[in-house]
Order: structure tokens, then sequence, then C-alpha cells
């Protein structure tokens, strides 16, 4: 029953990092094809969407059918509930992957202003953070999860000066009102990434040690 | 007078040369589940056994440290253990109704035994209460007379858990007390127990953690005599102080 | 195929054994049974009742009858009291020291040649009063009796499980009562057929009566401290004799005892109720 249960949760346990694999490559892509306003790419990007769907709606069955077979108690029980609650900021990260990808389409043939600004930066950041609460949920080393505080914050602080910045270019010249329009809402999208990267480090955190952390 | 039922005080158990229990501190607060869980052999229906002195039938068993029913330590010299039995119900992993006395008699026995009833009507009555208490009347109140042979598994724990409560005790032990059952009584049983902390402090042991979990308010945990950890049932089941109840959950504790 | 056949060769010759073993071993009872029965049937049959009320020189086995109820029933009554009280303190108390040379005690009695019985009771009895008595024969029965009955009380107990004893006393019942409106009553069957059991064996006993009870077979008995027949010592001395007649009526005096033994023990053994657990 035991090795029943072990081996159908490290299934589980994979699900996950591969759901989480795409949904990364969602939003690495999206920012990727915004770079080069490559639309096929970013076409490509949302219909990744159905399949990140279907990946959420199975990872939650199969979750829910283990809960109710085995009953788990303790940190098995917390694993369950940790890959419940991922699965939702996994899809958000991706949803917000696809959202990038289709302002490329509205991009398409304006150009980019003062090289996109911060935003690959911002959205390797993002990328980094996800990649380390993916590690740190195969792995347990909850010490990945230790200086997410701080990269959170300074998330917020990228997107702050993204926004001043295209509020200057703004102002500058009403053209570039399109393009930086987009750019606040993708730094926001970006820093709305980076939260649900913070969330799943907290379940993290708390599916390895059974202790609730809160990360600001 | 304490808000606890039971407090334990650095309790030791030995049978002979063997430690069983082992500097164990507990508190058992009033009107809860409380459930103590561990592995087979842990101890702790040894250690029940000593909440209402039932270890003295063992002329090896040798207890130290207090335990104090309602503030009151039962282990004092001036205390009579026949009372103290009377104030602690006891249920056990067989359901054991003397299969010689009918069903009424087997609840008016202890009764009448501690004339706890001045006449026959408040015994019938008394008797009449305890059944309906454990939920049994409307099953067998045609049928008082006949033996428990007739009783289904469950049928019998309750019958047995109607013997305690006729005695109006204020605490309520049950060893494993769906052991021997099967599902459906077992879920009577536990539906049963949810119901009598209404009014009783309940002390479960269990080596179900599922059950535990279920009927529970508070749970200790014993491994090998000691306790290991104590605490909420919510909290013990979902994120447990000690690596070691974390790996009995778990399954893991070979 | 091979290995089944014979796996069914094995069971079925196994089962083979075991039959004529169990033959063999019920067979003799059986025959026992049979030939009392066809050389008893014939004396009580041509006698009519004078065989069952009559004295010897009326043909009859009367007070050899009365003899061996008189016998088993002072045995009974001086030794199940006691025996039982033994058996109840050796169930109660079996790793005291009393305990302990009470069970070996008893292992050991069991096995003494009743012969010696017999004897002790001459010493201590007999000799003093000077002469058999129906209440010499009644002791050495007695004693002979007791170790049964105490063994399979405390055996009757000690098959009941420990949990009993633990609800009785968890409901506050006292242990003296625990044991006796507990215990006992549980182990009600295990307890009464040892009783009958034991009875029946002292009440077909011969060796410790020939210097106890003496025998009385020409008039009925009148006081407990004279002689007393019994049906087996009636036997015994009947077959030691020449006559053929007598050889017939021991047949007879063989086939009435062999029917007291049935005629008490199967309706008493049906009647016990099991307390079913």
């Amino acid at each position: 029953m035991k090795e029943r249960f072990e081996k159908d949760l490290n299934k589980l346990k994979s699900e996950v990092e591969r759901m989480a694999e795409l949904a990364l490559s969602m939003l690495v892509d999206s920012v990727e094809s915004l770079k080069t306003l490559d639309v096929k790419m970013a076409e490509n990007v949302i219909s990744r969407k159905d399949s990140l769907a279907d990946m959420d709606e199975s990872i939650e069955e199969e979750a829910l059918r283990m809960v109710a077979i085995y009953q788990p108690m303790a940190k098995d029980l917390r694993t369950i509930a940790a890959v419940l609650k991922m699965i939702t900021y996994l899809y958000r990260i991706g949803r917000y992957g696809k959202d990038i990808a289709g302002m490329v389409k509205s991009l398409e043939g304006k150009g980019h202003i003062a090289k996109l600004v911060e935003i690959p930066y911002m959205a390797n950041s993002v990328a980094d953070m996800v990649r380390d609460a993916i590690t740190a949920f195969k792995t347990e080393n909850i010490s990945l999860l230790n200086d997410f505080e701080e990269r959170d914050d300074k998330l917020d602080s990228i997107r702050y000066s993204i926004f001043r910045e295209c509020i200057t270019y703004m102002m500058e010249d009403p053209r570039n009102i399109t393009q930086c329009s987009y750019y606040i809402m993708i730094a926001k999208y970006l820093e709305r990434c980076g939260d649900n990267a913070c969330k799943m480090a907290e379940k993290i955190h708390f599916m390895v040690t059974g202790e609730r952390i809160e990360i600001k | 007078m304490s808000k606890y039922a039971i407090e334990v005080e650095n309790l030791n158990i030995y049978y002979g040369n063997n430690h069983v229990i082992k500097g164990i501190n507990l508190k058992i607060p009033q009107k809860t589940v409380f459930a103590i869980m561990g592995p087979s052999g842990c101890g702790k229906s040894t250690m029940l056994r000593s909440f209402n002195r039932l270890l003295d039938l063992n002329k090896n068993a040798r207890v130290t440290g207090s335990v104090r029913l309602f503030g009151r330590d039962i282990y004092a010299g001036d205390i009579d253990s026949v009372e103290v039995r009377r104030e602690v119900g006891m249920v056990f992993q067989y359901p054991n109704p003397f299969p010689h006395l009918s069903i009424y008699d087997n609840i008016a026995l202890g009764l009448k035994m501690n004339k706890l009833v001045k006449s026959a009507e408040e015994l019938e009555g008394r008797i009449e209460w305890a059944l309906k208490k454990a939920g049994l009347w409307e099953e067998v109140k045609h049928r008082l007379n006949d033996y428990p042979s007739g009783l289904s598994g469950g049928q019998r724990q309750r019958l047995v858990i109607a013997r305690v409560i006729a005695m109006k005790p204020k605490v309520i032990m049950m060893d494993e007390p769906t052991a021997n059952i099967d599902p459906v009584g077992s879920k009577k049983v536990e539906d049963l127990i949810f119901e009598l902390k209404k009014d009783y402090t309940i002390v479960l042991v269990t080596h179900n953690p599922a059950q535990a979990a279920r009927v529970s308010d508070y749970v200790a945990f014993i491994y090998l005599g000691e306790l290991v950890e104590t605490g909420e049932t919510g909290k013990i089941f979902t994120a447990p102080g000690s690596k070691l109840t974390e790996k009995y959950l778990t399954g893991k504790l070979v | 195929m091979y290995q089944f056949d014979m796996r069914r060769i094995k069971e079925y010759s196994f089962l083979g054994v075991i039959c004529i073993l169990s033959f063999l071993m019920i067979f003799p009872l059986f025959h026992i049974i049979f030939t009392v029965f066809a050389d008893g049937i014939g004396t009580l049959v041509s006698t009519g009742p004078v065989f069952i009320t009559g004295t010897l020189d009326e043909g009859g086995i009367g007070p050899a009858i009365l003899g061996t109820i008189i016998l088993a029933f002072f045995a009974s009554l001086i030794g199940i009291p006691i025996a039982f009280a033994v058996g109840v303190y050796a169930y109660e108390y079996p790793h005291s020291v009393i305990g302990k040379a009470t069970t070996a005690l008893l292992e050991i009695t069991q096995e003494f040649p009743t012969i010696l019985v017999g004897l002790f009771v001459t010493q201590i009895l007999v000799l003093p009063m000077g002469t058999y008595s129906a209440i010499a024969g009644a002791f050495a029965l007695a004693i002979i009796l007791m170790p049964y009955v105490a063994v399979y009380t405390k055996e009757a107990m000690s098959q009941i499980p420990f949990t009993f004893r633990e609800a009785a006393f968890s409901i506050g019942v006292p242990k003296v009562k625990t044991v006796f409106l507990i215990i006992a009553p549980i182990a009600k069957r295990g307890i009464l057929t040892g009783l009958l059991i034991s009875v029946a064996k002292v009440a077909g006993e011969t060796a410790p009566l020939l210097f106890t009870a003496g025998g009385l077979y020409q008039t009925y008995p009148d006081s407990l401290t004279q002689p007393v027949g019994a049906i087996p010592l009636l036997i015994y001395t009947l077959v030691q004799s020449p006559s053929p007649a007598d050889h017939a009526m021991a047949w007879g005096a063989s086939l009435v005892l062999l029917l007291i033994f049935l005629a008490a023990f199967i309706p008493l053994r049906l009647s016990i109720k099991e307390v079913r657990l």
C-alpha cells in the first residue's frame, strides 16, 4: 500500500514538474517572441494553453483520487495539498505567458522602443524564481527559497521603474503610448508571476517542513 | 476544580524489569475526545490501564509518578481503587458483555454491585437511559432478557458502552474499541463517541491513525513507551512537530 | 497432472489411516458396551425387577446399587466443596507459592494409586472405628475425587478470557464476586462436566473400597457407620466365585452400572447449556 502510494505520489510530482515546464515555457517563449515580435512563435505559445488547462485538470483529478483512496496524513497530505495549490499558480503563470503572447500580435509592425526597457531582465528574474521553486519542490531543498522575499521586492521595484520610464517616454512622444502601455501591462503580469512563484514557495516550504511562512 | 480530567505527571510503568512507560506527562482536557495512538506494543494500552488502576490486576506491574483524576491523585494511599474504576469507565478491545447474563442484567450488575440505585424502578429507568444513550435501546428493547450472544459485534460493543454509561462515570476510556468489529459497527461506535463527548471525557486508544483523526480533538503519539508528541488533532495530522510522528503517519515507521 | 494425482493419493491415504486409527481407538469402547449388554441383558430379563430391588439372596443387587449411590453422594458432599475451593484458589493465584504447590500436588494426587488411598483411610478411620463403614468408603472416594474436581475447575476457569475479569473489575465488582458471579458461571459447563467425570470415575472405583466400605449385599444398609456395598465391589466379589450363576449376576450388575452411568451422564451433559462467548 505504502509503495503504491509512493509510486503514485512520485508520478503526481513529476506531472507537476511537467506542467511547470510547460507554464514556464509559455512565459519564457512569450517574452522571447515579444523581443523579436515573432508572431508565429507567439501563436505557438497561445496554442499551448489547452494542454495547460488539461494538465491542470488531470493533476487535480489525480490528487483528489489519491486523497480519497489513500487518506494521506502529515507530509503525504501536505504534499498533495501543495500540488493542488501549485497547479493553480502554474496555470496562472502559463496564462500570463499566453496574454503576453497575445500582445505580440498587436505590436506586430510597430517595433519596440527603448529596447523593451527592463522587461527581458525582469522576465528572466521571474523565470529563475519559478525554476528555483520547482527545483525546491523536486529536491525539497528549501534553502533555494530563502531569498524569495528579496527577489520579489526587486521585481516590484523593477516594475515601478518600468512604469516611470514608460510614463516619461509617453510624455516625450504620444506615439510611444501604444508600446508603453503594453510594457506597463507586461510588467504588471510579470510581477504577478513573481507573486505566484512566491505563493508556490510558501506552499513548498509548508510541504517540506510543516511550518507556514509568509513571503511579503 | 482542575479543567483537566486527567493529568499525568512523570508516569513510569514497569512489568518486572521491563520499563514499559517512560516518564510520560500528559494533560487530558474535560469533555473532549483524547486519542492515544501508536504502533502495537508501544505501551498505550498499559498506560490506559493505569488511569483506572486496572493495572492493579497485574501483579508484575509497578507504577510510579502521579495520575490525577480531576485534581486527585488516584495512586494516593487513601484512594479506593473500586471508586476510581467507577468514575473511569472502560470499554475493551474485545466486545465483552458478560455472556452468561442477559442484556438487562449486564447493565444491572454494576449498578447493583455498587448500590448506585435505590429501587427497582430506578434500576429499570437507569438501564433504559443508558441503552438509549448508547444508541442501542431501539435495537434491543424487545429482547432485554436475551443473551448478548445474539447481538452483532458492534451491538455488543455498544452494550459494553451502555454498561459503562449506566455507572455515570466522568471519564470513559476505550481501548481500541473497534478493533474487533466490522466497518458498519465501527462507524456506529465512532458516531457514538462523538455524541458522548458532550457529557464525558473520552480517552481513546487506537493503533489506527485514521480513526484518531476522525474522532478525536486531541491526540498523543506514543512510541516505545515514550510520549513523542501531543496536540490538537488537526495540527498533528497535517503538520506534526516531530519527525517521528511524521514518519508514523506517512507509514514510514517500521 | 502427475503432481495433482500424487497429492490426491497422499490425501486419501492419510485420511484412510486416520479413519483406521480412530476406529481402533473407538472399537474397544463399543466392544465393552456391546459385550456388557449382550451378556448382562439375559440375567436382567430372566430375573426381572427383583434384580434391581432385591437383596443378594433374592437374586438381586439392590443393596449394592443403593451403596454406590450413597458412596457417590457422600463422596461428592465431602469432596466437591473443598475441591472447588482449591480449584478456584489455584486459578486465582497461579503464581503464588501455595498456588504453584497446589497445582503440582493436584497433578500428583490425580495419578496416585487408589489402593493406597484405601489403605490410608483404613488407617485413620476403619481401624479406630473398628468396622468398615459407608463413611470410610465415601471418605476414600472423596480423596480420589478432589484432585479431579479441582483440576477441572481450575482448567475450566482458566479458559475464560482475561477480558471478562477486566470488565468486571472496571465496573467495580470486587474480586471474590468476580470469581463467583462472573468467571465461574461463564465456565459453568466446563466445571460441571468435570464434576460429572470425577463422580463417574469414583463411582466405578473398586480398589479403595476393598478395605473401607467392606460390602453389604444381604440386607439394605441402615447406617453410615456400618459397612456398605457397591456395584463394582460386588462385581469383583462375584467374579471371584466359581459358580457360573454368580458370573451371570456379575454381568447383570455390570450392565446396571453402565446404565446408571449413561442415565446420569447423557441427560446431564445435554441439559447444561453452554455459555456462548
